[in-house]
């Protein structure tokens, strides 16, 4: 490594000692009583949320067993009180189609793009890194669905706790460069996204998401070869993926080789059929609800969390408490994290840390002082800076996509 | 704010310089654009081969298990089936016949209804755990 960034192991230890040093002056964080076992279990709160904590993948550390193949990794939640980018070998995994390239030559990659436009091409990888200028964004990459093993009436699909999300430095190019560079021509209208990920079946449809042609030329819509200043993990899309900031991860297609612009609106089975929500406020709907109008998904909604504290935590009322964590504002910036210790009776403001732009995490903190024992429920929210809050009761939807309820935390004080 | 239960906060003790308040509890940021972009060379662009790991999980006994393991293995593993919340026949046909008619799984019309009987009863609320810790074993 010629690299002056330092590598993924070596960034996460050593936010890992910032931060426990920090606390260990401070003397106020109370046990997080992670449900990590010794025989490397971690149970999830939710029926048959047992899983494994598997350490066998390439190239990533220990994550959430949900299937080996093909592979769905979550990050265990402790990962994100250690810094506000998610490090690449505890970043989320999640992969639709069994055959996954296990060997990938960037000298013979090629990346083709094709369809309306003036000049078809087929670019090296030294091409896209040398013949653009190089773009950098922090954003946050979340799964559709991410929390769904939390919806009640439950729904099938991966049963994800809160961790199928990660925040990272993407860099590479923008795809408007790209586009400028090989000249769309009259008529296009979209742009359609494709990987090396196969099925198996002859049958099984190739995984294609496709943006409106204005989406993908706004500038921040972008190819990455770097997330964190390193290569990326081959599960996170080796040697590039599709960047969509503010856009659910389903269109942040990995090993992106095709791109091909469409002169009409692509209804392949991945935008017309699957990741397809409710056209209603916060995709929600009632579960006995038939009939609803169905739209691709599409921008993410605000979310916040606790990061060192778990359920059923036990704290003292002897030293004040910290409280921290993180919170995004989907597709625009966090304006306000708002806590509060009395089960969302009062809220509070909460000291928000350095912003690395709108579309990234935001770590949050706030100290509080607890002075009757007993059961408490925290409660913390987002604000985004289009006035969109976290709502108060959960959403529901067949597919289990954007839940984003104001998360409770029950910790007990003694 | 006012809280009879708990004195609140965080803004005031910070700054009233609590030992907490006084030190920087957000853990550390990666290095900032400025840094990384100093001395920056091209990206490693060596060639990778990875290993990705074989599930060793297989449906467990019962009727349809064959099938289970013959037809639902061929695109995907066993283990997220297992961890599926507990669900009715019904909704496990609804399951079964999607995977047909979308992904083209080679379930035969007859063989859905026994394959759903099946899955209804096996994935439970620990058939998650038991995948991992007993059925690989046999």
């Amino acid at each position: 490594m010629k690299r002056s960034t330092p590598d993924a192991a070596s960034f996460s230890r050593r936010n890992f000692l910032a931060g426990t040093s920090a606390l260990g002056v401070a003397g106020c964080l109370a046990t997080a009583s992670w449900p990590v076992s010794a025989d490397e279990f971690v149970e999830l709160p939710f029926a048959n949320g047992r899983r494994e904590l598997a350490s066998n993948f390439p190239q990533k550390g220990p994550m959430i067993l949900q299937r080996t193949r093909p592979p769905l990794l979550e990050t265990p939640f402790e990962v994100f009180d250690q810094g506000v980018f998610t490090p690449n070998d505890r970043f989320y995994v999640r992969w639709h189609l069994p055959n996954i390239p296990t060997t990938i030559d960037p000298a013979e990659f090629r990346l083709k793009v094709r369809g309306r436009v003036r000049q078809p091409t087929s670019l090296t990888l030294d091409e896209l890194v040398r013949d653009f200028p190089p773009f950098e964004i922090a954003a946050v990459n979340q799964c559709s669905g991410n929390s769904r093993g939390l919806f009640s009436p439950r729904v099938p699909g991966a049963q994800w706790d809160n961790g199928a999300m990660g925040n990272a430095l993407w860099r590479g190019v923008r795809l408007k460069e790209l586009l400028d560079r090989v000249g769309v021509a009259p008529g296009a209208l979209q742009v359609r996204f494709k990987g090396l990920d196969t099925g198996v079946l002859p049958q099984t449809p190739n995984l294609m998401k496709s943006l409106s042609l204005d989406h993908a030329r706004d500038g921040e819509v972008m190819i990455a070869y770097e997330m964190n200043g390193k290569r990326l993990p081959l599960l996170n899309g080796f040697p590039i993926r599709l960047v969509v900031p503010g856009w659910y991860a389903t269109y942040w297609v990995k090993m992106l080789a095709d791109i091909e612009v469409l002169d009409k609106p692509d209804d392949n089975y991945w935008m017309s059929k699957a990741y397809v929500i409710p056209d209603t406020p916060g995709a929600n709907i009632a579960p006995e609800q038939k009939d609803v109008k169905m739209v691709p998904i599409n921008r993410m909604v605000p979310r916040s969390f606790f990061t060192n504290l778990r359920v059923g935590a036990h704290v003292t009322r002897a030293q004040p408490l910290q409280l921290r964590g993180i919170a995004f504002g989907g597709d625009t910036g966090v304006a306000k994290v708002l806590v509060s210790t009395d089960s969302g009776r009062n809220w509070q403001s909460a000291r928000l840390g350095t912003d690395h732009g709108k579309y990234s995490f935001r770590q949050w903190e706030m100290l509080v002082r607890f002075i009757t024992a007993g059961p408490q429920t925290l409660m913390v929210k987002a604000i985004n800076t289009a006035g969109l809050a976290q709502p108060d009761r959960p959403n529901w939807n067949g597919a289990g996509f954007m839940r984003n309820v104001i998360e409770s935390l029950a910790v007990q004080v003694s | 704010m006012r809280s009879t239960t708990y004195g609140a906060l965080c803004s005031a003790l910070l700054l009233a310089g609590s030992p907490c308040g006084t030190q920087p509890l957000f853990a550390a940021n990666p290095p900032s654009s400025q840094e990384k972009s100093a001395g920056r060379s091209d990206p490693d662009w060596s060639k990778v081969t990875v290993e990705l790991p074989a599930s060793t999980t297989l449906f467990p006994g019962g009727s349809a298990q064959s099938v289970a393991n013959s037809q639902c293995l061929i695109c995907h593993s066993a283990g997220m089936v297992l961890r599926q919340p507990a669900r009715t026949q019904m909704q496990w046909t609804e399951t079964i016949n999607k995977m047909r008619s979308a992904y083209g799984a080679p379930i035969g019309a007859g063989e859905v209804d026994a394959l759903a009987a099946y899955l209804s009863r096996v994935v439970s609320a620990d058939s998650g755990a038991r995948s991992a810790s007993v059925w690989q074993k046999e």
